[in-house]
């Protein structure tokens, strides 16, 4: 147990890593040669301020509050928070950051933490239950997205647990391991599924005006944006 | 007809990205951190299989080049592009796993300048050299062809002939001179494979060896790319047969269906059989001459590998290229053509690495990077060959992979762009890197050594009740051991404090103290015997004076006129008959230890189990770690391999 | 460097050991160590790992060549090394007075020398990210200052003996005549076409790599073959011409009843 468990925190953590890391600069990489070799000419002309405000909007909640979707806009919008700090700050996570790779980062404390990973837990099952419960998001909705939200609850979950002994039912090094592990996982699953938006949230609004639309809407999008002479 | 390649290109792309990592670790670790190669085994496995046998498995260009150019047999023209294609690859594989192998790769120029005319691996380094230039001048044409720079191409093809020429005399002097590379070895090479007749050895193998290869290259391009000039115009299957070898059509059973280019492959294998046939002649009559014959049954590898290599690697294709039907179908050629190439790269690999176990005494096995560069390097070549078959006229005419043109451009879902025929080898080949890259990365660094392949883990404490135990020690290993009073000790040097004192003189890397590191002035290191102490002492009971008083009393203790060694010396309790330690007096010896052990192992029992176990209890998983105590340790290797400096304040 | 011809080694620097006066103390270790500038820990490491103590920072060791009989190991400074033959860039050489030296400037890392060295004598820095190999010099700074090497001058029983290789020569053969008890032997006078470190022993030195019977000096097995190289070169290249012509000219006079442009056009065609 011990031994998986130094396992899992150093090489094959490492490994995960790894595979995120290259695999999301793939991405990228895909993405801006598809861009500049295929779309090269047209690039040119695209509007980039627009383009850039839209990104800034789409992420933030507030436009959406106005359309109605409150509860599930500022839910996905508090759970990315404790999603982003808590793996970075957290102040046994810096010393694995220090060990594995040198880099000396500021931590915070336990109770923020602690805060901060209720927050995201609850923010996790809210939006599990829309998916469940209501049935417009269960329409759009594909098994990834039920087991994507799993695969975030558990290390999440684990890592609770595991950082306080008196709640804790199970045995430290079994929940210790699951939560290794699945945030090992996780890592992996970043730049293969849907959680790739951590990059590709940037190319959403270029991909999407020039061309993730059907044969013709080019030419539509292009009217409507740049009145009838425009030419794509 | 043709066959999909793709995977074997997958399988490349892997091997070639591991070699890249392994290489680089190479580089920036050195050669003791990422290879098995000992002092008792300087050269492994990038000399041997990349080198040596590399270069022997890439001679077609020079034999090809003397059929066609020298005896002008035309009929082997259509080859030509090919084996020098393979030449050029070869060679160039060679010279990059070399970069690797040697010490100090930014020295590689050093021979340039530098002559040692009698040094057999200086001959071969120019040889090997000049003769990459001359295959790299005739290549060029090729690629130059229907380029602007064809005229360059031009040229060089109009001095082709003169590089041949050049090219085959520097092959003949080379391939010989790798095996009087290993003429300066008679007492570590295995007597089944030294011989003064190594030189003809080699030469005779490789140029047999290397026409196979060759006509194996042929028949595989031909079967992932342009099947007709081998197997045939018509590629229906014969009615109702089913295929027997799963990949191979039934076709090429029928002889006259064969290919065009099938006679000539057939003669390059014969006038390549009678080589080796003529080589396979030699070895025998040289077994016999030197004697060596009867290590043939003697125990351990080398019998069943040299019989393996004679049989299997030259016998047998012999025969098989005798055999008529054989000889005229693909995929007898095929079979008869690997065997060659095979015992080709085996014979190679045991004149280099098997042929020295007997007499190194060590069984050297090459390392996980060792094997990633070898291979990666030939992967890489590998790769480049393919490119040039798809993308150039080495053949009658460009040849496209099966399946290029049906490509059908699709969202694709798993890299969230659109995928098509212009980036889908992209798409592939960097999701093996991202995938490649971090597994060669943690599986080959040497900081995960001790986690990924078994490695040293923290030993728990022997048991060693310390205040009353006495500790039989043989630190010499010669079954002769002292008795070593630990609470004695401990007690004269401090007591709780002393630990430290002898532990602690364990250099980091030392799991154990020799008695030495205290007891400077033993006669034999190990032992625990005072010389100079009786030296002055028995001198003076026998009236001696001075400095050099010991001198004249050497004979007190030591027999006259017999060896002065520990050995022959008086029995100690013949003066020492009342002494005794009071310490030991009744005390029965109970723990045999080699050496006294380390500062780390006495107190990590101590320390360790206490902090993992509170770890758990209080839930801080930080706690059970090296770096709680020693603050200073950042990297794994650090907590695994050092003992901490201790602090002298 | 003197391949082939037989320079007189009579006046070379030459080390006679006794392995009868050896204990085993290796002081004469500690002191290589120290001249050498090697780091002790790391030697006294290598001590207890490696089979026969030689080590890249450890140039000479005691091994144990019998029954509490000990005797130095270190390079012999053969009168015809085969690492200085082997040696692709001339980094060893036999100096004029006897020691075989190492320039580490030349040095590319091939390890050759370790490979065709009969006694196993160099040894490598595995551990560097640029290494080098290490042997013994004979201390060749301390002779040319009129000094003995290292480890003679910090024996303390005499069982190294610094001299001329004829004065050590003779007085071996002084010793083994002498007393019965020495095996009627000099290892290192002949063997390998003879060594500067000679042993004079009662036990048998096969420990030591010392052949069985006496071998020639390695460079003879290859000097021969080698000196024919360029001979062999230009006989080779010839011989394809000349092979080249003969068989041009006869499909040329096969072909000309036939059709006379042909033949040329082929001709301009392979230039």
């Amino acid at each position: 147990m011990e031994q998986a468990i130094t396992l899992a925190r150093g090489p094959l953590f490492a490994l995960a890593f790894g595979i995120m890391v290259l695999g999301l600069a793939r991405l990228v990489l895909l993405q801006v040669y598809e861009l500049a070799v295929g779309k090269g000419r047209r690039l040119q002309n695209a509007p980039w301020r627009k383009i850039m405000g839209e990104t800034i909007t789409w992420a933030l909640p507030f436009k959406h509050f106005i359309k109605g979707t409150l509860l599930f806009s500022s839910a996905s919008f508090a759970m990315h928070i404790g999603l982003i700090l808590v793996p970075l700050f957290l102040a046994d996570h810096v010393a694995m950051w220090e060990r594995q790779f040198g880099v000396n980062l500021p931590s915070m404390g336990r109770g923020m933490a602690d805060v901060l990973t209720l927050l995201t837990l609850f923010c996790l099952l809210v939006l599990l239950g829309f998916r469940f419960l209501s049935w417009r998001h269960r329409a759009v909705s594909t098994p990834t997205d039920y087991w994507l939200l799993v695969a975030l609850i558990v290390p999440f979950a684990s890592g609770f647990l595991a950082t306080h002994p008196g709640l804790n039912p199970f045995r430290w090094e079994v929940v210790m391991l699951v939560h290794l592990l699945s945030a090992n996982l996780l890592l992996v699953l970043v730049p293969f599924t849907k959680l790739a938006h951590v990059v590709l949230f940037a190319f959403d609004r270029i991909s999407e005006i020039h061309w993730q639309l059907r044969p013709g809407a080019g030419d539509r999008v292009a009217n409507a944006l740049f009145g009838s002479e425009a030419k794509v | 007809m043709a066959k999909s390649n793709r995977l074997l290109k997958d399988v490349l792309w892997i091997l070639a990205l591991w070699g890249l990592v392994a290489g680089g670790f190479r580089l920036w670790f050195g050669l003791g951190a990422t290879t098995n190669l000992t002092d008792a085994v300087p050269w492994g496995l990038w000399k041997i299989l990349n080198m040596i046998a590399g270069v022997a498995l890439s001679t077609s260009g020079f034999t090809v080049g003397f059929l066609v150019y020298v005896l002008r047999r035309k009929r082997f023209l259509p080859l030509m592009r090919m084996a020098i294609l393979v030449a050029f690859l070869g060679y160039g594989c060679s010279c990059l796993a070399l970069l690797f192998d040697i010490g100090l790769p930014h020295r590689f120029w050093h021979p340039f300048v530098m002559w040692n005319e009698h040094s057999f691996l200086f001959e071969v380094f120019w040889c090997v050299i000049l003769y990459f230039t001359v295959t790299t001048i005739e290549v060029v044409p090729t690629i130059l062809e229907r380029t602007r720079a064809e005229r360059i191409g031009k040229f060089l093809h109009g001095i082709a002939f003169g590089v041949v020429v050049f090219g085959i005399s520097l092959s003949s002097l080379h391939h010989s001179s790798l095996g009087s590379l290993f003429l300066v070895t008679p007492e570590r090479l295995h007597e089944l494979w030294y011989s003064e007749l190594l030189p003809v050895f080699f030469i005779l193998s490789a140029m047999g060896g290397g026409m196979m290869v060759l006509v194996l290259l042929r028949i595989l391009v031909a079967r992932w790319y342009d099947p007709e000039p081998i197997f045939g115009a018509t590629p229906a299957p014969v009615e109702g047969a089913e295929s027997t070898v799963p990949g191979f059509p039934t076709l090429n059973r029928n002889v006259r269906g064969a290919g065009r280019e099938m006679p000539m492959l057939a003669n390059l294998a014969t006038i390549s059989a009678f080589i080796l046939g003529g080589y396979f002649v030699l070895k025998v009559v040289d077994l016999v001459r030197t004697g060596a014959w009867q290590f043939l049954a003697g125990h351990g590898w080398p019998g069943p590998l040299y019989a393996v290599e004679l049989l299997g690697g030259v016998l047998l294709p012999v025969v098989l290229v005798a055999c008529r039907p054989v000889r005229r179908s693909p995929l007898g050629l095929g079979v008869a053509a690997f065997c060659a190439a095979a015992g080709l790269a085996l014979n190679r690999l045991n004149v280099g690495i098997f042929g020295y176990w007997p007499g190194a005494e060590t069984t050297y096995v090459p390392s996980l990077a060792e094997w990633s560069v070898g291979l990666g390097v030939i992967a890489a070549a590998g790769l480049a060959f393919l490119v040039v078959v798809e993308n150039f006229a080495i053949l009658e005419r460009k040849n496209q992979p099966v399946g290029a043109g049906v490509f059908r451009a699709a969202f694709d879902a798993f890299s969230h762009v659109y995928r098509n025929a212009l980036n889908s080898g992209l798409h592939r080949v960097s999701l093996i890197a991202v995938i490649m890259l971090p597994l060669a990365w943690v599986a080959m660094h040497p900081s995960y050594r001790d986690v990924t392949g078994g490695g040293r883990p923290v030993q728990p404490s022997q048991g060693v009740d310390v205040a009353r135990a006495v500790l039989r020690i043989d630190g010499d290993r010669t079954g002769l051991s002292v008795d070593f009073n630990h609470a004695d000790h401990q007690r004269r040097l401090g007591g709780d404090q002393a630990c430290v004192t002898c532990h602690h003189l364990a250099v980091p890397g030392d799991k154990t103290t020799p008695c030495s590191r205290c007891h400077r002035d033993m006669v034999d290191p190990t032992g625990i015997f005072d010389h100079r102490h009786h030296l002055t002492a028995v001198a003076a009971k026998a009236g001696g004076h001075g400095a050099l008083a010991g001198n004249g009393t050497c004979t007190e203790c030591h027999q006259e006129g017999a060896a002065r060694s520990a050995v022959l010396v008086k029995d100690c309790r013949s003066c020492h008959e009342k002494d005794g330690w009071p310490a030991l007096a009744g005390a029965d010896p109970t723990v045999d230890l080699a050496v006294a052990t380390s500062f780390q192992t006495a107190m990590h029992a101590v320390c360790v189990e206490c902090h993992k176990n509170e770890a758990v209890r209080v839930a801080k998983p930080g706690l059970g770690d090296c770096g709680a105590c020693h603050a200073d340790l950042r990297r794994r290797e650090d907590s695994l391999f050092a003992v901490v400096a201790p602090s002298r304040d | 460097m003197s391949h082939g011809e037989t320079r007189n080694h009579g006046q070379d620097h030459a080390i006679l050991v006794d392995v009868t006066r050896c204990t085993g103390c290796e002081t004469c270790v500690a002191a290589c160590v120290a001249a050498n500038g090697k780091d002790p820990r790391q030697a006294e490491r290598d001590r207890a790992t490696v089979a026969d103590g030689l080590s890249a920072d450890r140039l000479s060791s005691i091994v144990r060549v019998g029954d509490g009989r000990f005797a130095r190991k270190s390079c012999m400074h053969c009168l015809e090394p085969s690492c200085v033959s082997a040696c692709l860039v001339g980094g060893l050489t036999k100096t004029d007075d006897g020691p075989v030296v190492y320039d580490p400037a030349k040095c590319i890392g091939c390890r050759y020398c370790m490979l065709a060295c009969p006694f196993h004598v160099p040894r490598y820095e595995w551990d560097e990210a640029m290494p080098l190999m290490a042997k013994c010099e004979m201390c060749v700074d301390k002779l040319h200052d009129g000094q003995q090497p290292a480890c003679v001058a910090a024996c303390p029983h005499q069982a190294l003996v610094h001299g001329t290789r004829d004065e050590l020569l003779a007085e071996a053969q002084r010793r083994v005549e002498s007393d019965g008890k020495y095996l009627p032997h000099v290892w290192g006078a002949e063997e390998f076409g003879g060594t500067s470190v000679l042993y004079v022993s009662d036990v048998d030195l096969a420990t030591l790599d010392w052949p069985a019977d006496t071998a020639g000096p390695i460079p003879h097995l290859t000097d021969p073959l080698i000196e024919k190289t360029p001979f062999m070169g230009i006989t080779v290249a010839s011989s394809l011409l000349g092979l080249n012509w003969v068989i041009r000219r006869r499909m040329k006079l096969e072909r000309e009843p036939e059709t006379g442009d042909e033949s040329r056009t082929e001709g301009e065609n392979d230039g």
